[in-house]
């Protein structure tokens, strides 16, 4: 099969667009588990700390 | 038994007679106290591992409701320099120490006079996890209690202790309150099924007047109904220096079964001027929203999908990002307004 430059264009990209989008959902679940993990911390501080104080 | 159960059940003694408040002068009911007090550890503890074990719960609880939590919490930042009572004494023993606690400890002969020491942060901070996680029954109270034979004592306090029974073990619903805290942790509780560990031991009270207390102290404020159904903890309430607090002492996994959020949001109408003053009350729990501007309702929805529908808006409003959506025709900006979150989480702890 014989693609064309247009097509092949097309194909890199719609493959990088692809990729771009996992890197954008790879990097918003690491700030998540960032912020998660910030925000138990916080938690855990703030829980240990009688109600006296 | 263990020597730490068994220091725990008499603790778990001591704590009653300690809230017992017979109908007589103060003076005697301090005696009255101290028999007890002095007999109940006579007749239950028995070894040396015992009463170690007794001391060294007592310490551990001390340290956490009245000493420096930051020392407890990683004892390696403790100084002689930052040992000290507000007015720049030294702190000993007998600063923090609750009356019942004194007594108890001189009975058996611990120098309550001496300076706290790091060794004993580092001691509460091993233990702590261990003493909040502690199960124990009534009827293991009341077979202990029964063999210290203190009732005979004071019979008025007998009386209390059997018609009490069923309070005697662990409590089964507690509360914590927290205040001023940031909107990621709010955004971080108001999602069921978010679980985290708490196994280092975490300050709560039976008494829910005291946790809505501290929980009004400043905005983003933050209560914990949880359900100890295992009845965990560890119930410092009358031998801790604060009293009134009921405090216990738990220790566990947390998870979060269900939450209901308030607060309120501003409308963006035009990015250049800011926000339309009339604000915005949200409220939400995993299944139902709620908006009301003023006295309209602008939103509202029940039987909801969390994931899709709530959860969706909870991150973006709670991290300081505008929010969009559409209702009756408008469409509506919004951004919630700094510390007014007020969040009540049910959790369950095991």
């Amino acid at each position: 099969m014989k693609l064309t430059k247009t097509q092949i264009k097309q194909i890199i990209k719609e493959e990088l667009e692809q990729v771009m989008n996992e890197v954008e959902l790879e990097e918003q679940e690491a700030l998540r588990e960032e912020s998660d993990a910030a925000a138990k911390q916080e938690l855990i501080d703030a829980m240990s700390v009688p109600m006296t104080k | 038994m263990s020597a730490a159960k068994t220091a725990i059940i008499v603790a778990r003694i001591l704590n009653q007679i300690y809230k017992f408040m017979p109908n007589v002068s103060p003076n005697r009911m301090k005696y009255v106290q101290e028999q007890m007090t002095t007999k109940t550890l006579a007749k239950l503890l028995k070894t040396d591992e015992e009463k170690q074990a007794f001391i060294n719960t007592i310490l551990s609880m001390t340290l956490l409701t009245s000493g420096a939590v930051d020392f407890v919490r990683d004892p390696e930042v403790w100084s002689p320099e930052k040992s000290v009572n507000k007015d720049g004494t030294k702190r000993r023993w007998s600063h923090i120490l609750s009356h019942g606690s004194e007594k108890a400890l001189d009975v058996l002969r611990f120098p309550t006079y001496e300076l706290i020491t790091k060794e004993q942060y580092q001691l509460a901070n091993k233990l702590l996890p261990m003493i909040g996680s502690t199960v124990i029954s009534s009827s293991e109270v009341m077979e202990a209690f029964t063999k210290a034979d203190v009732g005979s004592i004071n019979s008025d306090f007998k009386d209390k202790m059997g018609s009490d029974e069923k309070y005697l073990g662990s409590e089964k619903v507690l509360y914590r309150g927290l205040h001023s805290m940031p909107a990621s942790v709010v955004k971080f509780l108001a999602n069921p099924g978010t679980s985290w560990d708490m196994s280092r031991g975490v300050s709560t009270s039976y008494d829910y007047g005291s946790a809505e207390g501290f929980m009004n102290k400043g905005g983003n404020g933050i209560i914990f109904h949880m359900k100890n159904e295992t009845g965990r903890g560890f119930t410092a309430d009358a031998l801790s220096k604060y009293k009134p607090e009921r405090e216990v002492i738990l220790s566990g996994t947390i998870v979060v079964e269900d939450f209901t959020l308030t607060m309120y949001a501003g409308e963006e109408f035009d990015p250049n001027i800011g926000f339309d003053d009339k604000l915005i009350k949200i409220e939400c729990n995993k299944s139902f929203i709620l908006m009301r501007k003023g006295l309209k309702v602008i939103y509202g929805k029940r039987n909801v999908d969390f994931n899709s529908e709530i959860k969706p808006m909870l991150d973006a409003l709670l991290s300081e990002q505008s929010f969009e959506f559409e209702s009756k025709g408008k469409t509506y900006k919004i951004k919630m307004l700094d510390r007014t979150a007020i969040l009540k989480v049910t959790a369950t702890i095991s």
